[in-house]
């Protein structure tokens, strides 16, 4: 029992980093005042490049498979964040409308992803659709010493993905440069009012395009991260993280240490059709229930409506998200 | 001058259609598209003359023979009705990112109803369209009820009601009334309530087209006489110019945002029925994937602007670069490039009224700029 507790545990830890990570980019964005729902085909293409490069280049040539792994990191936050300067230009210096531009982000991504797979492998007499995943030599194994606390030490520090402690590395840093610097108070008052803002010095369109460019470098890191934790092919699709991490940022009222539970919460539930085979008591007095496994599957998204309405009330939105900046508009 | 002359020729009304409207540019977006579509063909290709026929296939290969047109046109039709319900939501500032769900749970509805339900030929297809109507338009209700209730942000709502439909739809695939596991879908022979072909296949020999284009086509007639010549029309897209402003012109805003919704869902659901009914029909499999067509959707309508009647020529355009890419594979190159494409060209679409405006405003200047100059020439002499 003990055992599969820890089990899901950790499955629900591994699926929840990708989304808070994800979400933390759109935090950033929206805080900015700048839509991003192309946050889903930043994540594919941070992921592809990223595999893209590390299935080229052995470990042992850049130091091990940690190293290689930052290299990954890299490579996927700067692809993300090229890719996201699009929809920056689009959305900051054109004033173009927001959901457009990240719709069309959208179109592209997976499009030149598999184009680009097919073309790679096509090359390697291959001329498949789907790249391979080796995600198993990034593994951590056992920390020694915190490994031995109990449970805490099964659960952080034995057979995990440095993932974990990068994406909790990024969490702090986001609370900290959006609370404590004069960045992140700009920034946030970006989004809030850009024209008291600007009145008071702050360059709007710099500031703007600084969080589209992080949440399409964390975007890109969060897609590698979720496609090295549990798959073995990677088909050029996230299935939809991108957008579960943006209802993950709504689910957390737009606050670092929220959007943390909420992605705790929500992965909880994703993986609850999955992790419930852990439990086979469980699984049997549901099906001595007649419950079908697909309404297990549903829970997260009605939670998130559910979830949704009670909190409209209290809404932290940022007020000016989604609206182009005009110099002269008053 | 002689250009000018020529301008001069053309009636007024057209005039004002090609310069004022959004034509010219949905032109430069597409053609900004193949270009740039022809350039990584041309990275990728042998010789350069294999990226030309491969880009002629892509745009032509889709108008090969009759055949292929009807079923070009035959593709057409869902994908028109998806466009439309996009743009519905779009007209009253809603965007409706659930069209796929709304899109699986009608085509689940309207094959229940074609397979549970007895009924003559001819009125068989009408309940089993109908009942895909109302399946969309309940899934589009909830996010417009919570919206227009709650205020909670339709995108996430629309994105949510996608997963639930398709867990849902999966629970009723397999339902044993139903499901047929030959073909490991809901069963997809029933006589009785497929599409009239209405004589079509007599003017497309051998294609699958049936009287969904046209219904299509009508539905879409039908949307830009609601949007423009009815009151409810009226009330819908000034909630979408100005929520406050219709407020304060006595416009039920809460009220138009469930009805926006409402009919929105309804189109994609329609859209299903075109999808799941014909002789010739696509299966409705129990998929861990939300289907694509929605996201295609989003495209058609911003590609037509989401005006009703572009949306029939990009419903067709979007169906015709599809058929072409399969002929664009004998050449080499792989299909993804047609979604490169499109992605171009809805990037364009959103920048287009930035360089529109840039440009004018750079010719507005040069004519502040000769007119300054002539009165200072004149206050010389």
């Amino acid at each position: 029992m003990y055992d599969n507790l820890i089990q899901y545990l950790s499955l629900v830890l591994i699926v929840a980093i990708p989304l808070i990570i994800t979400a933390i980019g759109g935090l950033f964005t929206e805080r900015s005042g700048v839509t991003n729902i192309a946050l889903e085909g930043i994540m594919i293409l941070g992921a592809f490049s990223a595999l893209v490069i590390t299935n080229r280049i052995p470990a042992s040539s850049v130091g091990g498979p940690f190293m290689l792994y930052l290299v990954g990191i890299i490579i996927a936050g700067g692809v993300g964040l090229s890719i996201s300067l699009l929809h920056g230009i689009a959305a900051i210096k054109m004033k173009s409308d927001q959901i457009i531009s990240a719709t069309a982000i959208n179109t592209f991504a997976p499009a030149l992803s598999l184009f680009l797979t097919m073309s790679l492998t096509l090359g390697e007499g291959q001329g498949s659709d789907k790249i391979p995943v080796d995600a198993g030599q990034f593994v951590i194994t056992e920390v020694p010493l915190l490994s031995k606390i109990p449970f805490i030490g099964d659960l952080f520090f034995k057979n995990i993905y440095p993932a974990l402690y990068i994406g909790i590395i990024i969490l702090i840093l986001s609370y900290i440069i959006l609370y404590k610097t004069k960045f992140g108070l700009r920034l946030r008052a970006c989004g809030e009012n850009p024209h008291a803002a600007d009145a008071a010095g702050v360059n709007i369109y710099k500031m703007r395009y600084a969080g589209v460019m992080i949440s399409g470098a964390l975007a890109g890191i969060g897609g590698f991260f979720l496609i090295t934790s549990f798959t073995i092919l990677f088909d050029s699709s996230v299935s939809g993280y991108g957008f579960l991490a943006i209802a993950v940022l709504i689910f957390g009222n737009w606050k670092p240490w929220n959007i943390a539970w909420s992605a705790l919460i929500f992965s909880a539930l994703l993986t609850l059709s999955k992790g419930i085979a852990f439990f086979p008591v469980l699984e049997r007095g549901l099906d001595d229930l007649g419950v079908n496994k697909n309404v297990l599957s549903m829970l997260p998204y009605i939670a998130t409506l559910i979830v949704l309405v009670i909190t409209s009330k209290n809404s932290a939105a940022p007020k000016a998200v989604g609206q182009s900046y005009d110099k002269g508009e008053r | 001058m002689k250009f000018k002359s020529l301008l001069a020729k053309i009636p007024p009304i057209l005039k004002k259609f090609f310069l004022q409207s959004s034509l010219p540019n949905v032109v430069m977006a597409i053609g900004t598209g193949i270009f740039v579509g022809l350039i990584i063909m041309l990275f990728v290709a042998d010789s350069p003359g294999h990226a030309f026929t491969g880009m002629a296939k892509l745009l032509t290969g889709g108008l090969s023979s009759i055949q292929i047109i009807g079923n070009v046109l035959f593709s057409a039709a869902p994908l028109i009705l998806v466009g439309l319900a996009v743009a519905f939501a779009f007209k009253t500032g809603l965007f409706n990112i659930g069209a796929s769900g709304q899109f699986m749970i009608g085509g689940a509805a309207a094959l229940y109803v074609a397979n549970l339900v007895t009924a003559p030929v001819g009125i068989h297809f009408i309940l089993a369209m109908l009942a895909s109507i109302i399946a969309g338009g309940i899934w589009g209700f909830i996010p417009g009820f919570l919206k227009s209730k709650f205020n909670v942000n339709e995108v996430i709502t629309t994105i949510m009601m996608n997963y639930i439909a398709m867990y849902t739809v999966i629970m009723l695939v397999y339902n044993p009334a139903v499901y047929s596991s030959g073909i490991t879908a809901i069963n997809n022979v029933f006589p009785t309530a497929a599409i009239p072909r209405f004589g079509l296949d007599r003017l497309f020999p051998g294609s699958y087209i049936d009287m969904s284009i046209i219904i299509a086509i009508g539905v879409a007639i039908l949307v830009w006489f609601v949007l423009k010549k009815t009151t409810l029309g009226y009330q819908l897209t000034s909630v979408g110019l100005s929520k406050e402003g219709s407020k304060y012109a006595g416009i039920n805003v809460k009220r138009n945002i469930i009805v926006s919704m409402v009919i929105s869902g309804a189109l994609a659901g329609l859209a299903a029925a075109m999808n799941y009914l014909p002789f010739n029909p696509d299966v409705l499999r129990p998929d861990q994937k939300i289907s694509m067509v929605g996201f295609e959707g989003i495209s058609i309508a911003l590609i037509a602007q989401s005006n009703p009647i572009g949306i029939i020529f990009s419903g067709i355009f979007i169906s015709l670069i599809k058929k072409g890419s399969l002929f664009m594979q004998f050449y080499g190159f792989t299909k993804e490039i047609s979604g490169i494409i499109v992605a171009v060209i809805i990037y364009m679409i959103a920048i287009s009224s930035f360089i529109g405006n840039s440009l004018k405003s750079r010719r507005i200047k040069r004519e502040i700029l000769k007119k300054t100059e002539i009165e200072g020439e004149q206050t010389n002499v």
